[in-house]
């Protein structure tokens, strides 16, 4: 566990941007920008949760290229700090997790958000990958919603499971993953979607 | 866990690696109580 801490770009050269879970940027670092640094660790790392500690609200627009996951402004609040890096620390411990799967009598293990979605095809389920990797498992809908449901997933229709960070757009029968693919929303399972998608869009835990 | 801080204002810094070594403190301790709690159970 490692606390790196920096006051300038030059010293952030050359760093290994994969190893960091978290990262607390600054808006304005000398005469850079906290945004452009973002964005350049977010193609580097799909995964760290970054935070822009800020005075500048002119730069906020700018920042959501970089997939934030909460701004904090200055001058720091102990208590919301704490607040909002406990629910790091939650997002952290589902992005770290991992499910264990059989395909004809072989087990394989997958990091759950990279899961897309599952679909019901068939006598098997499949396992899309947000790389668009295709897993299969016999597991059912209902087992595998079990499993996966507290690390942000939601059953939209009785073939389909989705990741409610993959969701794009939300229409009254379908959703918009970000990969394109379009999902049916059955209609007793709507409310539910657009509630998890709403709290996750409003930063709130899953 | 690796954490990364970068402000141009070492107040700031500063107080955001205080903070944040507060909490992580308290979070490895629950992490390995509930470690240890399973091993317990999974012992017997």
């Amino acid at each position: 566990m490692d606390v790196d801490k920096f006051h300038s770009f030059a010293d952030v050269s050359d760093i290994d941007w994969l190893k960091y879970d978290i990262a607390f940027l600054d808006m304005e670092i000398g005469d850079k920008l906290g945004v452009d640094l973002a964005v350049m660790i977010r193609v580097i790392n799909k995964h760290v949760l970054i935070f822009f500690i800020t005075n500048h609200h002119k730069y906020i627009s700018d920042a959501f290229k970089s997939l934030p996951f909460q701004y904090l402004i200055k001058p720091i609040n102990d208590m919301e700090f704490k607040r909002e890096f406990a629910r790091a620390l939650d997002e952290y411990t589902k992005i770290k997790s991992a499910i264990n799967l059989i395909w004809q009598k072989h087990p394989y293990t997958l990091s759950i958000l990279d899961i897309e979605y599952i679909e019901s095809i068939n006598r098997k389920r499949e396992v899309v990958m947000n790389d668009n990797i295709k897993n299969y498992t016999m597991s059912t809908i209902k087992e595998l919603d079990q499993k996966i449901h507290i690390f942000g997933f939601v059953k939209c229709h009785s073939s389909f499971i989705i990741n409610i960070r993959s969701i794009k757009i939300i229409d009254k029968n379908t959703l918009i993953a970000k990969s394109g693919k379009v999902i049916p929303i059955s209609r007793h399972c709507y409310d539910t979607v657009k509630k998890a998608f709403m709290n996750r869009a409003s930063g709130g835990v899953i | 866990m690796n954490i990364f801080i970068i402000d141009d204002e070492p107040v700031f810094a500063n107080q955001i690696e205080i903070l944040v070594n507060e909490i992580l403190v308290g979070w490895w301790m629950l992490i390995s109580f509930t470690a240890l709690q399973m091993c317990r159970i999974l012992i017997g």
